[in-house]
Formats: structure tokens, C-alpha cells, sequence
């Protein structure tokens, strides 16, 4: 692969992936700057990895496995360095404008529910992240390594604890509204 | 609970996977990335500043040795040498970074990043390139000592000889073995940078 070759096809990358890719790096870190430094770090790592991809998992599985991994990287370099991660809160991030009042209430339980992630352990995360972006049991077991079987399990309760978190804290902030 | 698509497990209450999807994480805005561009640059600069004012500083220390000893009649060929080495070393490193200025406040994020990413390839050039116009002129000194010592020591200045050449081998492998892949990754990570969605 020349260097033009490789610049289009990563910039062909970045753009048909960049919105799961940022809410991948939102899922991994709380703070914006970290997240856009996050989000850089699985740009250069697609960058340097693209020519050893021989096609022999689909492009999807590759992206994300490359993508993970980084994320994976990231977060113990910044462990490393004492940048703990801050108490997970619901943070509320510049999103496309609600244009109607019905996805205000949306909004507010898609904000529980990143915050119910983000307080997931790693391997939960990857899990539930990757099932939410529409990947297969098998695509999701091909890039954790967990069997599809562990995978399935994972999710049932991976998902019901977050069903119980989002109520919970929807059931708190009505507490707090009445 | 029913099972989903591909038998993953899911409920048809359950609607966190199309919330997730929902949300579209916005891009940082174009004025926060020309700030965080131009902290960098910013700092990229202090950094080739600061290093060049050792450089500078260290080079003057050793052409007043040079002078000293030219006027003082020792070894007054040694003196030249090292004069010539070292001030060719100290004019080199000022040519090259003459042109450094610092960036416009009001630029743009393209002006700030092509600013940044030239940066990135002249020290890469220049780091590249250090066994040449830095180590082979500073080495040269070393050596005439090395020819001077000949008739004292014999084949045991191969001793000094050779440990001076382990270091200046040392010194190139941390600039081009180290230093050079280092710059490429943070280029290339500046170039990865500000995709829009």
C-alpha cells in the first residue's frame, strides 16, 4: 500500500467511523480533553495499523478491535500517570439540538445511561458498547476473545443492571423535581 | 426477556441500545481545537527555544575555550579545529531555526495545524540528520586529540578513542533511533487530528 493509498483509505476510516469512534472514546473518558486525545490516539493507531489489515476479519471487527485495544492503552497510561478517572456523573455534553420537547426527556436518560456505562468495569463496557453499536456475538467475541457463549451472559446482566441504574436515577431526579 | 438479533439476549422493553445509538456525540468546536493547537505549537516552540539556548550556551562556553587556547599558544591547531567545529555547529543550529516566529493569535485551526505539522518535519529533518552537521564536526576535535596523545600512549588511546566514539554513537541513536520516531508519532497524530464528522 503506497502512502496515498493509505491516507485515502484512512481517511475513507475515519469517516465512515467517526461517530461510533467518539462514542466509543465518550464511553472510555469523562473528561473532553482526554476524550479528544482518546479519540486522536485510535485515529493514529488505525493510521499504524492499517497496512498489516488482510481482510481476514471484516473491516467492522478490525476497526473496533483496533479501537478498543487503544482505548484499552489509553486509560492505563493515563492510570499510570495519576490522571484518575473522576466520579461519574451524568455529564451533559454538546449534542445535535433536540428539535422537539419529547427527546428532552430522551436526552436525559441517554445521559443516565452513558454515566451507567461509564461506571461499568472494562471488559463489561467493551462488551455492552460494542452489543449497542450493532455488533454480532460473534463479532463482539472475536474482538474481546470472551466465548459467545460468556458474551450472551455478560449481557444479560450487564444490560439489567443498567436498565436498574437509568430507573434509578430517572426515579431520583423525579424525587428531587416533585 | 427474549432473545434479539443473533440470539444475544435482550428485552423488547429494553430500548438502551437505540438510545446509544441516538446520541451523537458533536465534534469539539473549531475554536477549542485552534486553542488546543495553538497550546501545542506554542509549547513545541518553548521546547526548541529552550533547547537551542543550551545549545547556544554550551557552544559559547567551548568557542571562549578554543579562543583561549589559540591565544594562548596551546596547542593552537586543537584551538582552531574545535573553534571551527563548534561554531559551525552554533551557526548551524541558529540558520536553521531563524525563521522560527511565533504564530499570528488570530489564525486559523488549518494556518495553527500546518504551522505545527511544518514544525514537526523541520526538527524531524534536522534531528535526522545530527550525525552530520552536529556529531561528525564535534567528533573531529575528539580525534585530532586521539593524534596529538599518539606519541604519549600509543595504541592506548584506542581506550579514550573509543569510548568518545561510543558516545557520539550513543548521543545518534537517541536522536535518530528515539527521538525521530517519537516526532513522526506525534505528527502523524496532529495530521490523524480534527476529523469532522
Amino acid at each position: 500500500m503506497n502512502k496515498a493509498d493509505r491516507r485515502q483509505a484512512h481517511e475513507d476510516l475515519l469517516q465512515r467511523y467517526v461517530t461510533p469512534l467518539r462514542r466509543l472514546a465518550w464511553s472510555y473518558e469523562i473528561d473532553p480533553a482526554a476524550r479528544e486525545d482518546l479519540f486522536q490516539e485510535i485515529a493514529m493507531a488505525l493510521w499504524t495499523a492499517l497496512p498489516r489489515f488482510r481482510g481476514e476479519s471484516s473491516e467492522r471487527t478490525w476497526v473496533y478491535r483496533v479501537a478498543h485495544n487503544t482505548a484499552i492503552s489509553f486509560a492505563a497510561q493515563r492510570r499510570r500517570r495519576g490522571q484518575r478517572e473522576q466520579p461519574v456523573e451524568p455529564v451533559h455534553e454538546p449534542a445535535v439540538p433536540a428539535p422537539q420537547e419529547g427527546h428532552a426527556i430522551d436526552e436525559q436518560r441517554r445521559m443516565h445511561l452513558w454515566a451507567a456505562v461509564q461506571a461499568l468495569p472494562v471488559t463489561d463496557r467493551q462488551v455492552i458498547v460494542l452489543h449497542f453499536e450493532g455488533l454480532s456475538a460473534q463479532e463482539i467475541e472475536a474482538i474481546t476473545g470472551l466465548t459467545a457463549g460468556a458474551v450472551a451472559t455478560r449481557l444479560t446482566r450487564i444490560r439489567q443492571k443498567l436498565a436498574a441504574r437509568v430507573r434509578g436515577a430517572e426515579a431520583a431526579r423525579e424525587e428531587r423535581g416533585a | 426477556m427474549s432473545n434479539t438479533r443473533d440470539g444475544l439476549p435482550g428485552s423488547h422493553e429494553d430500548d438502551l441500545a437505540r438510545l446509544w445509538q441516538g446520541h451523537t456525540v458533536a465534534a469539539p468546536d473549531q475554536e477549542r481545537l485552534a486553542r488546543t493547537l495553538m497550546v501545542q505549537t506554542w509549547r513545541f516552540d518553548r521546547k526548541i527555544v529552550r533547547r537551542n539556548f543550551r545549545e547556544y550556551a554550551a557552544g559559547i562556553v567551548l568557542l571562549v575555550v578554543y579562543a583561549g587556547q589559540i591565544a594562548l599558544g596551546y596547542d593552537r591547531v586543537g584551538g582552531a579545529i574545535g573553534f571551527v567545529s563548534v561554531g559551525f555547529v552554533v551557526a548551524y543550529v541558529w540558520w536553521t531555526h531563524r525563521s522560527l516566529e511565533p504564530l499570528d493569535p488570530a489564525a486559523d485551526l488549518a494556518a495553527y495545524r500546518a504551522a505545527l505539522l511544518r514544525r514537526f518535519d523541520d526538527q524531524i529533518h534536522l534531528l535526522r540528520t545530527v550525525p552530520y552537521w552536529y556529531l561528525l564536526p564535534l567528533f573531529v576535535p575528539c580525534l585530532w586529540q586521539s593524534v596529538r596523545m599518539w606519541d604519549q600512549l600509543r595504541w592506548r588511546v584506542l581506550v579514550p578513542g573509543g569510548l568518545f566514539l561510543a558516545f557520539f554513537v550513543f548521543v545518534g541513536w537517541l536522536n535518530v533511533g528515539r527521538a525521530v520516531p517519537a516526532l513522526r508519532a506525534a505528527r502523524a497524530k496532529v495530521e490523524a487530528m480534527f476529523t469532522e464528522e
